[in-house]
């Protein structure tokens, strides 16, 4: 990849680094991108510890609370940087929350979450979700975004 | 510690204590039911029975057990007629039931149904069965049976048969593991106990159950053999289900292997799972199951609505 591409700089908006190789795509669809603000992609980038990586940069967008939660679960090792007049000005590592509200979808499809409307709620449990209706658990590669 | 105005929706959600207290009151209410008196706590309430699934034994033992403490029923068995097959969401239901009953038991072939109607009533809800998920009132009287058969000591307590889809064994392993009882599981491969109920309980309670595929195999360990009944439908390959089904079968061959007092449990119905030969002798306890379960469930229905002793 050239230099200039995995560098260039925008005025403002969010870096989703530390994206695991070949997430970028999931992630570029959870954050419905595509129809939304101007984003750069760079995929397969070599990152620091002899592994590749992914990267988003979104002009314009600061994520939500629901967005990054949503990231977290996707890709718990994505960094998130806030840059305002092109430099830096916050930088946090996401983290799962304990709870998801109304984000998820019951990949158990007898749950009465999928046919009835309600609004869905997993907790965390030993490094798994809880769903509140059926009390399966799923591991996070289960839920579809 | 009160379970009034609560609803009894799974047995993950039950604290030792409030097991405890169910079962001394379920003892009260022994003592009245084989007195044969009635006595008139819920007089004046009323119990909605919502059965979306046909049910015959968990319907009657409620309406017995309200009938017993002097309280009425209203209710439906079978989703046909009902608003639910004219599109009536399950929360509307519920949202009309309410302002016709005091407290409600219900089924519903889909998993989290129970959970789903406790958060939109105002009144007790009681799960009498969510699909594959839970059934705790009868997790509740298998364990008041264990209770006055065996004692609650240290028991090995054999769970036999579906125990993927089997929704009894689902509550029971929990309140097993919350009196520390050994457990083993035994069912065919594709039957087996779901994973996560598995860590469930054993990050709760540290249970390790140690896994088999056939009875022969626990008879001689077992104080308590639960065998619940495995579905023809559960399998693809009848073949594959003429196999296994032989090594479910309670009978005398089996009981001349079995540990000393060792009783024999159900949450009926049976096919052929139990040999009628056994229902005569002192290890079958499964019909006396049965008449627990009134006391069990007049218990629950006087602590979920508070009625007064
Ligand atoms: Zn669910």
């Amino acid at each position: 990849m050239r230099d200039d591409l995995k560098v260039s700089r925008i005025e403002s908006g969010t870096v989703i680094d530390h994206l695991p190789a070949g997430s970028a795509m999931k992630i570029v669809k959870i954050l419905e991108l595509e129809t939304d603000n101007p984003f750069i992609l760079a995929m397969n980038v070599d990152s620091s510890k002899n592994k590749k990586k992914d990267m988003i940069k979104i002009e314009d967008k600061f994520l939500s609370k629901e967005e990054t939660d949503k990231i977290s679960l996707m890709a718990p090792s994505a960094t998130i940087n806030i840059i305002k007049g092109q430099t830096v000005t916050d930088k946090r590592k996401v983290s799962p929350p304990k709870e998801f509200v109304g984000i998820l979808t019951c990949p158990n499809s007898v749950c009465i979450t999928n046919s009835e409307k309600c609004e869905t709620k997993f907790s965390e449990a030993s490094g798994k979700y809880k769903c509140y209706f059926c009390e399966r658990r799923f591991s996070t590669e289960e839920f579809e975004m | 510690m009160s379970l009034k105005a609560k609803d009894l929706i799974s047995a993950a959600d039950l604290t030792k204590a409030e097991v405890d207290e169910i079962l001394k009151e379920s003892d009260v209410m022994l003592s009245y039911l084989t007195k044969r008196k009635s006595p008139d706590i819920l007089k004046g309430k009323i119990l909605a029975t919502l059965f979306f699934e046909p049910s015959t034994r968990t319907r009657l033992s409620f309406e017995s057990a309200m009938c017993r403490l002097g309280g009425s029923v209203i209710g439906f068995s079978g989703n046909k007629g009902t608003s639910l097959s004219k599109g009536e969401t399950l929360k509307d239901t519920i949202k009309n039931v309410e302002k016709y009953a005091d407290i409600i038991a219900m089924r519903n072939p889909v998993e989290g149904s129970s959970r789903l109607a406790a958060n939109a009533a105002k009144i007790p809800v009681i799960n009498g069965g969510d699909g594959a998920n839970q059934h705790p009132t009868q997790a509740l009287l298998d364990i008041f049976t264990i209770k006055q058969e065996k004692g609650l000591k240290k028991l090995n307590v054999a769970l036999c048969g579906d125990l993927k889809y089997g929704r009894t064994v689902h509550s029971l392993i929990y309140l097993l593991s919350m009196y520390g009882m050994e457990v083993a599981l035994v069912s065919p491969k594709s039957l087996r106990m779901p994973e996560w109920i598995l860590e469930d309980v054993k990050g709760r309670y540290g249970t390790n159950p140690k896994m088999y595929e056939s009875m022969q195999d626990v008879a001689d360990w077992a104080d308590v053999l639960y065998v619940t009944r495995i579905q023809r439908e559960r399998f693809p390959d009848q073949n594959e289900y003429e196999k296994v089904s032989g090594s479910y079968c309670v009978d005398n061959d089996l009981l001349r292997k079995a540990k000393k007092g060792m009783i024999v449990l159900h949450p009926l119905p049976r096919v052929d799972e139990i040999d009628d030969e056994i229902d005569c002798k002192p290890c079958a306890k499964y019909f006396d199951q049965a008449f627990y379960g009134i006391a069990v469930r007049m218990a629950l229905l006087k602590m979920l609505m508070g009625g007064k002793r």
